[in-house]
């Protein structure tokens, strides 16, 4: 599914070239969970980020579902992103200023689909979650383990083949923590691929490989 | 970005945008703090625009209420000495009216006083226009009860007739509809009410306001008159001519009564103008632009505080926006969505800008005159709600596009990245917002000196030294009818009496009689020539001001003598007429030499020389504020031109309105049917006058105050946000040993800079301004550099004052709580 082939990723600075990755060769297939785990500054965001098609400046080879992202341009690249990407973020990242429903309509307004079809299919994701009594609140009324419930049930609505979670559990009590990684694990069982960074080993066990960075380079 | 542009525009209109405008309104909901402000901010500057819209609206661009108003016309002489707005003599008139095929209808028309004396009442003046009969006909309007005069009525003897207007109907005959067929004592005779026009027929911005129309019945000797020139022409086009067509047609007209009548006609042609644009004052809509101007600055200055304010708020957004971005969100969506706040801030605010220009268009129009009317009415109609809905629109646009724009530039990987602030193209929007800065403070530097330079100059016309002393002087007018005093000598007996009488009233000084009273400018003009000296071309003349006064016009009017001296009654019968000149006049024609003892005479009329007995300072007319420096002027004797209209100027010791009603009762004494109008304090007629000018002097300064506000406001949140910004940088100046004038010198000098710059952009605007005021209003002193200085200094001031509330804030950051907040 993804293939990287020497991807470098790097800032030029005055004193000298400053390479946040380098030399990354990775391929994920279909089905994975892959962990990618490491040291604060070891790369770990700065990789999902260009996983996730966030970054475009990078150098070398990168594959994603068979299409050479690394000549696609910025337009195709999107296009590529909200096709097939779902993101988790560590601090959940719900828009403050609209309810559940909203929040979980808000990636399939962007895909142009029709409201009558959003909202079957937002009902949808919120009986699969078991948020229904949640649609009106706002985040604000959540604790944090529901609202990274929405965050994952917002990441997936638009039906992607991958997930990308940045420290998704990161502020959540060890409770909850454990409960999104179980979520993460059914989807993983129902085909999902997962690419998660996390600091935390306990929730490296969930996934099905590690991939673990240092300064910048993939030491395993 | 262009690209952009029409793509996001396209969006706008789209369903998506709907939804983005309810969470638009439920986002400004949760922030009223800044909503208002936005509001109040957008409410007054769309306001006090549209309000100004407003006005230029009802004097220059609303369409005259008659039919079909694009085909009349305006029918004026023009002169050799380049004048393009001249009356015309009857004579001529009747020939163009005779002869041309390129108009359906020419009309003449003088504005005139008729003395109403309505029964067991004391005698009014009714303000009348004296017509001929095809004035209805080119105009188009029927009337709302009876008829108008036909041409038969149009002729002495059978002109006994009235036609009222419906305010004049409604006020003084309250409304009667038997008024039709009823008699009314007028000037001394009875006519009959023929009908009464209707509403909108009562239209002041051509003519002021009239009360009554009467047939023109030129007699016999009138339709021969090719020297007098006192009637104003209008006309209707014939369908499908234009309005070259018709000149070209009039102006071979005038070319061929040149050829027949060159004593009276030479030199002379035709000037045709729609008739909606010939009652327009040149400098009143030149300064209403101006006015507009500056209300834009105000806008202006608005739309960069908003901006800033928005930039503000994305920096908080940032996080929000690269979530959106990683959900799937493109540059549009992001655009869009950013826009539909503002958008919605703008409509509320135009919404609320239109009712308060609603408030302002009463407050306004309650001090403006129009015409002679004391209050001008300010209708909002389509043209100034599409105005107001363009200008929404454009405000929008304005302070939402950029914001919006550059919000949707996020850099998603490095927004979310966890411990970063989330800015996004903080470089940029950091550098945007200090321009936007230096650009408020040069627009509020321009609005400032535009105000102040008015402001100032005003003042200093209206204390200027006039040459004459308007001080404790009591006003009026009389217009003498012609049936009772229809000769010279009766006119003369009456001045005779009068003076008599109103010399006996107690505390009266001086009194004196004159043609014309110096506020706005001597109202007869001629031509003359100097005797022994070469004869220019017919035509070619000079002008001067002529004022027929009394022996007692110079004491009476304090006007200095400079050489020779004034009238005595013994110049009233001497064989030789006698004039007195003003000092230009002197300088201009007899320069190093005495001018009394020369003699001018008018060039049709060389056996009846004028010699010149004295020379006076010149008048400088208190209201005039187009006339940069003195005409020539002269004075003849009123006892030897009797005039049927006339002027009183008495001076008292008495406070001179408490003199009126002993004036009124004088003159009641005198003639009982004789209306008195206009009594007032000349101080009092100067004020009117300039009232006008006042009231925009007082706008301006407003909108000075309210662009001076704003861009202090501007400049305060800039500072703020940048404190807010550098909290932890300078926590960590303090913990390194920074003193509190250090970070105070920091942050003043940020805020201070950016206004330094912004003045010195804007001295190129006052510059402009300043120019700009000169050729407006010519007559206006000068610019001063002090005006400019004390305005710069003000802001400042004011500058200083907004970035040092931030700057003591930031001196009392405590390094400790800074740093943890990190």
């Amino acid at each position: 599914m993804i293939t990287l082939r020497n991807v470098e990723k790097v800032y030029p600075l005055k004193g000298g070239p400053f390479y946040a990755l380098r030399n990354i060769s990775l391929t994920i297939n279909e089905g994975d969970f892959v962990s990618i785990m490491g040291n604060s500054g070891s790369g770990k965001s700065t990789l999902l980020h260009i996983l996730g098609l966030h970054d475009s400046a990078w150098g070398g080879e990168y594959t994603l579902l068979g299409e050479a992202v690394h000549k696609l341009d910025k337009k195709r690249r999107f296009e590529l992103q909200k096709k097939h990407i779902g993101f988790v973020f560590q601090s959940y990242h719900l828009l403050d200023d609209l309810t559940v429903y909203e929040n979980l309509e808000i990636p399939l307004s962007y895909r142009d689909i029709p409201k009558k079809e959003r909202e079957s299919v937002v009902c949808d994701v919120l009986d699969k979650f078991g948020i229904v009594a949640k649609k009106d609140l706002y985040p604000s009324q959540l604790s944090g383990g529901q609202q990274q419930l929405v965050g994952v049930a917002r990441a997936l609505i638009a039906k992607p083949s991958l997930i990308l979670a940045d420290e998704p559990t990161g502020n959540l009590h060890s409770d909850q923590g454990r409960e999104i990684m179980k979520l993460f694990k059914q989807l993983n069982a129902e085909g999902t691929t997962i690419v998660q960074v996390t600091h935390s080993a306990e929730n490296a066990t969930y996934g099905t490989r590690i991939v673990r960075l240092a300064d910048g380079v993939m030491v395993g | 970005m262009i690209s952009d542009l029409r793509l996001a525009l396209r969006s706008l209109l789209s369903a998506p945008m709907l939804h983005d405008l309810r969470r638009a309104l439920r986002s400004l909901r949760k922030t009223p703090g800044f909503t208002a402000i936005a509001l109040l901010t957008l409410a007054l500057g769309i306001g006090l625009n549209t309000s100004m819209f407003s006005v230029l609206n009802t004097l220059f661009l609303r369409t005259l209420p008659y039919a079909d108003p694009d085909g009349l016309v305006r029918v004026y002489r023009t002169g050799l000495r380049g004048q393009t707005q001249l009356p015309h003599a009857p004579a001529n008139f009747a020939d163009l009216r005779a002869q041309s095929r390129s108009l359906t209808h020419l009309a003449a028309l003088t504005v005139t006083r008729y003395n109403f004396a309505p029964p067991g009442q004391p005698a009014l003046l009714l303000r009348g226009m004296n017509v001929t009969a095809d004035f209805f006909p080119v105009l188009g309007i029927s009337p709302a009860l009876g008829r108008v005069f036909g041409a038969e009525e149009d002729q002495p003897g059978r002109d006994r007739v009235i036609v009222l207007s419906h305010s004049c109907w409604l006020t003084r005959f309250g409304a009667d509809p038997a008024i039709v067929g009823r008699d009314l004592r007028l000037d001394g005779e009875n006519v009959t009410v023929l009908g009464v026009m209707p509403p909108r027929f009562d239209d002041a911005r051509l003519w002021g306001p009239v009360d009554a129309w009467r047939p023109m019945a030129f007699s016999a000797e009138n339709l021969q008159n090719r020297g007098g020139n006192f009637l104003t022409v209008i006309g209707r086009r014939k369908p499908g001519v234009t309005l070259n067509a018709a000149q070209a047609e009039l102006s071979a007209i005038s070319a061929r009564l040149a050829i027949a009548y060159p004593a009276t006609n030479a030199l002379t042609g035709i000037n045709l103008m729609p008739l909606a644009r010939s009652g327009e004052d040149p400098t009143i809509r030149t300064l209403t632009w101006f006015t507009l101007g500056l209300a834009g600055c105000v806008l202006l200055i608005a739309c960069a505080n908003l901006a800033n304010l928005q930039f503000a708020r994305n920096l908080l957004r940032a996080r929000e926006n690269a979530v959106r971005a990683a959900l799937g969100a493109t540059r549009l969506q992001l655009i869009r969505h950013s826009l539909a706040e503002s958008l919605v801030l703008a409509l509320c605010g135009g919404g609320l800008g239109l009712l308060l220009t609603l408030w302002t268009n009463d407050a306004l129009g309650s001090r403006l005159q129009l015409n002679g009317r004391a209050s001008l009415e300010i209708p909002p109609d389509f043209r100034v709600l599409g105005f107001a809905f363009a200008l929404t629109a454009f405000t929008g646009l304005a302070f939402g596009l950029l914001p919006a724009w550059l919000a949707a530039r996020v850099d998603v990987s490095d927004a979310l990245k966890q411990g970063t602030r989330g800015g996004t193209g903080g470089r940029a929007q950091d550098g945007i917002r200090r321009t936007l800065i230096v650009a408020e403070f040069a627009l509020a530097l321009v609005l400032l000196s535009g105000a102040g330079f008015f402001i100032r100059g005003l003042e200093r016309f209206a204390t200027r030294d006039l040459g004459w002393r308007a001080e404790q002087a009591l006003t009026a007018s009389l217009n003498l009818p012609a049936r009772k005093y229809g000769t010279d000598d009766a006119q003369r007996a009456f001045y005779d009496r009068l003076e008599t009488r109103l010399g006996a009233l107690p505390g009266v000084e001086r009194v004196a009689l004159a043609t014309s009273l110096p506020f706005s400018g001597y109202t007869w003009s001629q031509r003359f020539v100097v005797e022994g000296r070469a004869d220019p071309a017919p035509g070619a003349e000079p002008l001067r001001a002529v004022n027929v006064v009394s022996v007692g016009f110079f004491e009476t009017l304090g006007l200095g003598l400079v050489e020779g001296r004034t009238f005595a009654p013994s110049d009233a019968t001497n064989s030789d007429a006698r004039t007195v000149i003003n000092e230009t006049m002197a300088k201009e024609y007899w320069p190093g030499e005495s001018a009394v003892g020369k003699r001018i005479a008018h060039p049709s009329n060389r056996a009846a020389w004028q010699e010149i007995i004295g020379v006076v300072r010149d008048v400088r007319f208190a209201t005039n504020v187009s006339e940069a420096r003195p005409r020539l002027q002269t004075y003849r004797m009123i006892t030897r031109e009797p005039d049927s209209r006339v002027s009183i100027i008495v001076r008292s010791a008495l406070p001179p309105e408490a003199l009126a009603d002993a004036l009124r009762r004088a003159v009641a004494e005198i003639d009982p049917d004789l209306p008195v109008q206009d009594i007032r304090p000349a101080l009092q007629t100067i004020e009117s006058g300039l009232a006008n000018f006042a009231a925009l002097g007082a706008l301006l300064a407003g909108f000075a105050l309210l662009g001076l506000l704003l861009a202090a406001l501007g400049i305060y949140g800039v500072i703020a946000g940048f404190v807010a910004q550098r909290t932890r940088e300078i926590g960590v100046r303090l913990a390194l040993g920074a003193q509190v004038r250090d970070v105070l010198r920091l942050v003043l000098r940020q805020g201070f800079t950016l206004a330094l710059i912004g003045t010195g952009l804007g001295l190129f605007g006052v510059f402009a301004v300043g120019r700009l005021l000169a050729s407006m209003l010519p007559a206006l002193p000068a610019p001063e550099p002090a005006t400019a200085a004390s305005v710069i200094v003000l802001l400042l001031a004011t500058a200083l004052l907004a970035c040092w509330l931030p700057a003591r804030r930031a001196s009392k950051v405590d390094p400790m709580v800074a740093l943890r907040s990190e």
